[in-house]
């Protein structure tokens, strides 16, 4: 996975963009994985603003910024791939999905929320839900506390309010409305 | 990997952090469903570092978007903020519809205030919610998309023509063993003008005979698409909806009493956009495939159990559904469609990519039609069937180009069967067969051996629960679940088809063997009291 700082300079002769994240480093990256990041294609969508100017992005560390676009330019590269053929798609979904998996997979658990805040700041669709999908099966079958500790929050819940939470939640069925 | 950036740099992206970085608090109550978790996490970091965990609520709404409803539950127990958020990002709901939910339906509905899909389910022992209670919640979810009703036997007509002006958006109604009648339903088809889904199971208020009320069409009928209706015993009385919707791409009958003949061919006479149809177990003939071929866009195709559709009437509809793509028939052995049949549909259909046959007997020649024919027949399944054995698998594998799934259940074929898949059928990717007592363990080894790319599942046991097949076929080989009949009985069997009265007696006796659970059980049951009489609960 990507080292810290590491700025692959982009070897087609497209346009470039430039996003410094919030310690300061600046990558270049290409435009196409660029306007992947909805939040810097917005930037960009306000006339007169040059592609020159570098992105400010206060709220994303060069470590989070870094995989964010390792897996956008994966990620246009394989939609690149898949057309019109149902074969070519599959493959193409199938490296997406090998792709996110591997993603998450050695990230602890601090790190993925990281993930999430940035790709929520950035506002990149597809990899927030999968960064949420993963979060939700760290979480699957835990326990209230478990939750708790995962996230760092306290329970705020007089005994009293937590137990009718409990009470009214019990006319849900357990298992999930298949539909 | 860990988090190597420096303290100030990550004070200076929070925003709210509202957490602390203690050990979790020990608090009663907390008895979690799931007592799996054993890892102690040691949260207390040295020095001053922060963690970051307040995630946005958008960002928590997507958590629990992938999370079950067991787990829902646990996340709104965190703590105040998740309870309100997962409320809020609550859109599907299932509750139990007892009688005592009434009083808990406000603060529900206060908390999920966004519920869109809703299911009320009872059991058959309890009493059920009432009117009242649909009313409060319908006054609540004016946004209701989805309703799904299970028992809910206290529901009046009264109360569904409240509900239905409550919830205009509704898109889809499934109703099962409910007891209001047609004016009920009448009421949702007149004020429910984007309804798109409606499935009824077993209600019980339409009544019989000559007071029975017509239902339908309604403005609903205009927007409906799929119709589904199971276990009626005045399934006709939907006949003006059925045939007022226009723009119907779905019809499934299900042991819906009475001729549908009829029925069909004044629906298929104007016409029909029909691309689905599911036929089982309700009396239809020849000419109610003749009144269906008119549906010149039909995809999909089940005749589950209807010995009065024939070849004849099967080779009319092949001739005029070009389209079609899946179809499975089960012919209860009763032999009246056959390899006349199949050369028609394999004539007739070139689309044809799955296809299932259960109490079915295909020769040769038929099975050489379609593999001929139908260059996208991608999956396949033989179930029950006499004449299939290892020459008709020859056959297949030498011809079925584009076969990728193949299922044989209860079928004369043995392992040398399995020799000829192992050259042949190029694109196969699975292979399962079940109950063929000519295969064996060590002949499926061989061909997993000899053909590594392909999935090999054998099945001998005798009697299975309905496992979730991974092929196409799932729905309609599982219901195939006794075992292969004598020929002396298939003879019965043929000539049982043809008088209904004395067909349920034989049958059960024949299937005596079986208990518990499952499909076949039911169908028992259901049997033994007898074709269209009076059924208790």
């Amino acid at each position: 996975m990507a080292n810290n700082g590491e700025n692959p300079s982009p070897d087609v002769g497209g346009k470039t963009v430039k996003l410094k994240a919030d310690d300061g480093e600046i990558f270049e990256v290409e435009e196409a994985v660029a306007m992947e990041l909805q939040t810097v294609k917005s930037f960009f969508d306000d006339d007169g603003v040059s592609y020159d100017t570098v992105v400010p992005l206060l709220n994303v560390s060069s470590t989070a910024l870094a995989k964010v676009i390792q897996y956008c330019r994966r990620a246009v590269e394989l939609r690149a791939k898949s057309g019109d053929d149902e074969g070519a798609n599959e493959k193409a979904r199938e490296e997406r999905e090998g792709l996110e998996a591997e993603l998450v997979r050695e990230e602890s658990d601090e790190g993925i929320k990281e993930l999430i805040l940035a790709a929520n700041y950035l506002n990149i669709k597809d990899m927030l839900s999968f960064l949420c999908r993963a979060v939700g099966d760290r979480i699957k079958n835990k326990s209230v506390e478990y939750v708790r500790r995962f996230f760092v929050l306290e329970n705020d819940f007089s005994p009293e309010e937590e137990e009718r939470t409990r009470n009214e939640v019990a006319w849900a069925f357990e298992g999930v409305d298949a539909d | 990997m860990g988090q190597s950036t420096s303290t100030a740099v990550i004070s200076s992206r929070r925003e709210n952090n509202q957490s602390h970085r203690s050990k979790a608090k020990s608090t009663t109550l907390i008895s979690p469903m799931h007592s799996d978790d054993v890892e102690d996490y040691d949260w207390i970091p040295d020095g001053g570092l922060d963690y970051i965990s307040e995630l946005p609520d958008e960002c928590l709404a997507c958590i629990f978007q992938s999370l079950g409803s067991g787990d829902r539950k646990r996340c709104s127990l965190v703590c105040k903020r998740w309870l309100q958020i997962e409320g809020q990002s609550r859109h599907r709901l299932s509750l139990n519809a007892q009688s005592d939910l009434l009083p808990k339906i406000p603060s529900l509905f206060s908390r999920f205030d966004a519920v869109t899909k809703l299911a009320l389910k009872c059991d058959r022992r309890s009493a059920s919610i009432g009117d009242d209670a649909l009313n409060l919640i319908s006054l609540k979810c004016r946004n209701l998309m989805r309703l799904k009703l299970r028992a809910c036997r206290e529901l009046t007509d009264a109360g569904m023509e409240v509900f239905a002006k409550n919830c205009k958006s509704l898109k889809k109604l499934s109703c099962g063993s409910c007891t209001f009648g047609a004016k009920g339903m009448n009421a949702v088809l007149d004020n429910c003008s984007a309804l798109e889904e409606l499935s009824v199971k077993r209600l019980r208020g339409i009544t019989d005979g000559a007071t029975a009320e017509p239902i339908g069409p309604g403005v609903a009928a205009s927007s409906l698409k799929t119709i589904c209706l199971k276990e009626l015993y005045n399934g006709h009385c939907f006949g003006p909806v059925i045939i007022g919707a226009k723009n119907l791409r779905t019809l499934k009958l299900f042991r819906c009493s009475g001729d549908w003949d009829k029925l069909l061919r004044v629906m298929t006479d104007r016409a029909s956009s029909l691309v689905e149809i599911h036929l089982e177990r309700i009396q239809v003939s020849d000419l109610g495939l003749v009144a269906i071929s008119s549906c010149l866009d039909l995809e999909i195709l089940h005749l589950v159990k209807t010995p009065e559709c024939t070849n004849v009437g099967l080779v009319s509809l092949a001739e005029r559904c070009r389209l079609l793509r899946k179809l499975h028939i089960d012919g209860w052995k009763a032999n009246r469609i056959g390899d006349e049949g199949l050369i028609a549909v394999a004539k007739g259909c070139p689309n044809l990519q799955e296809l299932v046959l259960i109490g079915v007997n295909p020769t040769k020649p038929s099975l050489e039609s379609l593999a001929s024919n139908c260059k996208n027949l991608e999956r396949l399944a033989l179930c029950g069937s006499d004449t299939v054995g290892d020459v008709e698998i020859s056959c297949i594998a030498a011809k079925c180009v584009a076969l990728k799934k193949l299922c044989i259940k209860s079928c004369p074929v043995s392992d040398q069967g399995l020799e000829a898949l192992a050259g042949g059928c190029p694109n196969l990717v699975k292979v399962k067969l079940k109950k063929c007592r000519g295969v064996t363990p060590e002949g499926a080894d061989w061909l997993r051996a000899t053909r590594e790319s392909l999935a090999v599942n054998l099945d001998t046991g005798e009697l299975e629960h309905q496992d979730a097949s991974a092929s196409d076929g799932g729905a309609q080989e599982n219901a195939v679940e006794f075992p292969p009949p004598m020929p002396s009985q298939v003879a019965a069997a043929a000539s049982i088809a043809s008088s209904s009265s004395s067909r349920s007696s034989s049958l059960k006796s024949r299937l005596g063997l079986l208990t518990g659970r499952g499909l076949v059980a039911c169908t028992l049951r259901r049997w033994s009291s007898g074709n269209g009489s009076a059924r208790g609960s």
